[in-house]
């Protein structure tokens, strides 16, 4: 008679969570606490017990690996067969692209250095379980840079502006924007980083901004990067949790903790809601098929979700909503209009294309905005005259640029809708200017960061970006002929007519 | 020409020592400055436009080598009217101090400093 060998007992999720990662812990003996984490203490926040740290998906590395693997298999089986059927002829128009170049140069980027900064916090943090969840939103990261780069990949075959992006995040004046406000954050302390980027970027704005890209794929036949954003979409929800987790707990660990977060959420709210002007545009303006406003998106995902829903429960710590939020709420009524206007007159120095709006558009963006678009179709009604007369409105020169946002200053007073802000400090003898109250309170408070700023038209003008004159500086940004300027009659466009135009003669591609 | 501050920051939080000199300042240019021109109220061009400029230069060059050839790309602007069509002022927020140009009178001497705005609206 054989005995069956007694299956080994199976632990419970939770105490093989707690195996698996926690107990894996220990306390230094043969150096001080502060000499094994010598980075959380000088930004002056107070942390007495780390292990009141929730971790509520009690994830363990094997079954992260499982899952993403399984999920990249599906993604890279999407990307295989749109690549084979020739899928990219079936988007709206090829014009639907300038929405993905923005998003390949403009956040890709951002996720691989969001993988740097937490691996440095799954290195630094003292406590085991938000070291654990930062090595897991790290992984995320970089499969997101990575996963969003092979997904767009394919489209760098037939069309322009999708070549050098990692040198042009580097080095292009709009594509500044959302690269020096992650540098801020990499060179903040961590606790200033889990509030500026995994409360404010993956909390609070990020229905803003990962959403409308997304739902912007679904609505113009953009399989791939539909699949991709539901590939990271279970991520983006652990991400969020890991953001309110954060903020939770810097707020019950100590009292004094609250001021520098408060002021941290003024802060980051008003960093990453500049950077939302670049989402604005895309959804009015760059998407040939619509999803919804900015002022629709704005109100649901951040009046509604976030002021009525957020602020609410954290008002119990003390935390009022962030100062500058009411200029914010004006500005959903014109922001798009005024940051289309900007890349408008400067794509002749982008890798993306613009072109004026249809009638048809227009109609739709005055269904939208009743109150602010007619003032702004006064500007379009003189370019159709100015085109009429072969001319197109490129600017010719550079810029004046926010100190902080670094976005050329147009963004108007509330209550003059043609007249910009203009905002000044004096620092050490030396006058800075910015675009808004908001972007001026952050400057006021770190004028010595600040000042470091590598503001591209500053440097185009002490000679540090390959030449002193525009084709010199576009072949300094790597740019080659057809990735920005006019979309109309652009290699693109024409491109695109040709191969419809091959497809309807042969009966289908 | 010293400008005098008008912020104190709070101190410092960091892990050591920071102190960093601007990517931005006058010495960097030389002889030259930055200078923001701004059209107050005309949206044609969204922001103001950034020149690097000497310090010395006559307003009438500046009119010459720099306004113009910038502005003319809008089409409702007459640059044979000359600079008198416009009042002129510098800018501080949302104040600003009127100033009356003249062909001989230099940048400086009407009072613009490095990345000083000079203001100009439709008389």
């Amino acid at each position: 008679m054989t005995i069956a060998p007694k299956a080994p007992r199976k632990l419970s999720m939770k105490a093989r969570y707690s195996a698996l990662t926690r107990d894996l812990d220990w306390d230094p003996s043969y150096v001080p606490a502060e000499e094994m984490f010598p980075y959380t203490t000088f930004e002056g926040i107070t942390i007495h017990d780390w292990s009141k740290w929730e971790d509520p998906f009690r994830l363990t590395v094997d079954a992260y690996a499982k899952y993403q693997a399984e999920k990249d298999k599906r993604l890279y089986a999407v990307l295989d067969g749109f690549a084979q059927s020739q899928g990219h002829l079936s988007l709206t128009d090829a014009s639907y692209l300038n929405a993905m170049k923005l998003f390949l140069q403009g956040v890709s980027p951002l996720e691989y250095q969001a993988h740097r900064n937490f691996a440095y916090l799954a290195r630094h943090l003292n406590g085991p379980g938000p070291r654990f969840a930062s090595l897991c939103q790290s992984l995320d990261e970089i499969r997101h840079a990575q996963t969003e780069i092979h997904t767009l990949s394919n489209y760098n075959k037939y069309y322009s502006g999708f070549h050098s992006y990692l040198h042009m995040h580097d080095r292009v004046w709009y594509l500044s924007v959302p690269k020096s406000f992650f540098d801020d954050a990499l060179s903040a302390g961590p606790f200033e980083f889990l509030i500026a980027i995994g409360f404010s970027f993956e909390y609070l704005l990020t229905n803003l901004l990962f959403v409308p890209f997304m739902s912007g794929a679904s609505f113009n036949g953009d399989l791939p990067t539909m699949t991709f954003g539901f590939s990271a979409q279970s991520d983006e929800s652990r991400h969020m949790t890991l953001g309110l987790e954060a903020i939770k707990f810097l707020l019950e660990q100590d009292e004094k903790n609250v001021p520098l977060v408060q002021h941290w959420i003024n802060k980051w709210f008003w960093r990453g809601y500049r950077v939302t002007a670049l989402v604005a545009q895309m959804l009015d303006y760059m998407l040939p098929r619509k999803v919804m406003s900015w002022k629709e998106a704005f109100e649901l995902y951040f009046e509604q979700q976030m002021m009525n829903g957020l602020f609410q429960d954290l008002a119990y710590y003390g935390i009022t909503p962030p100062l500058h939020v009411d200029k914010a709420i004006q500005e959903k009524e014109y922001l798009s209009h005024q940051a289309y206007w900007i890349l408008y007159q400067f794509s002749h120095a982008a890798a993306f294309t613009t072109s004026i709006p249809t009638e048809e558009h227009m109609d739709w963006l005055t269904e939208q905005y009743p109150d602010t678009f007619p003032v702004y179709r006064t500007l379009w009604e003189k370019e159709r005259k100015n085109l009429e007369n072969g001319g197109r409105h490129f600017i010719r020169g550079l810029p004046q640029l926010c100190q902080v946002c670094q976005i050329p200053m147009g963004f108007t007073e509330a209550d003059e809708p043609f007249v910009q802000c203009q905002r000044e400090s004096i620092y050490e003898g030396e006058r800075y200017n910015f675009c808004s109250d908001g972007c001026k309170y952050i400057f006021d408070h770190e004028p010595v960061k600040f000042r470091q700023a590598w503001l591209p038209v500053h440097q185009i003008y002490q000679g540090n970006c390959g030449a002193a004159d525009l084709p010199g500086v576009l072949q300094w940004y790597k740019m080659q002929p057809g990735d920005g300027g006019e979309y109309l009659g652009n290699v693109d466009n024409e491109n695109w007519k040709t191969w419809h135009d091959m497809a309807e003669t042969t009966g289908g591609h | 020409m010293t400008l005098q501050d008008t912020i104190t920051p709070p101190p410092i939080q960091s892990i050591g020592e920071y102190s960093f000199p601007s990517r931005s300042a006058q010495e960097l240019y030389g002889d030259d400055m930055l200078l923001h021109v701004w059209w107050k109220g005309n949206p044609w061009f969204v922001a103001a436009a950034s020149f690097r400029a000497p310090q010395a230069m006559p307003f009438g060059a500046f009119w010459e080598a720099l306004f113009v050839p910038y502005h003319e790309e809008d089409p409702d602007f007459d640059a044979s009217k000359g600079w008198d069509q416009f009042d002129w002022f510098l800018v501080n927020g949302r104040d600003s101090t009127p100033i009356t140009p003249s062909a001989d009178a230099t940048l400086a001497d009407l009072g613009v400093s490095h990345k000083g705005v000079l203001g100009f609206s439709t008389r």
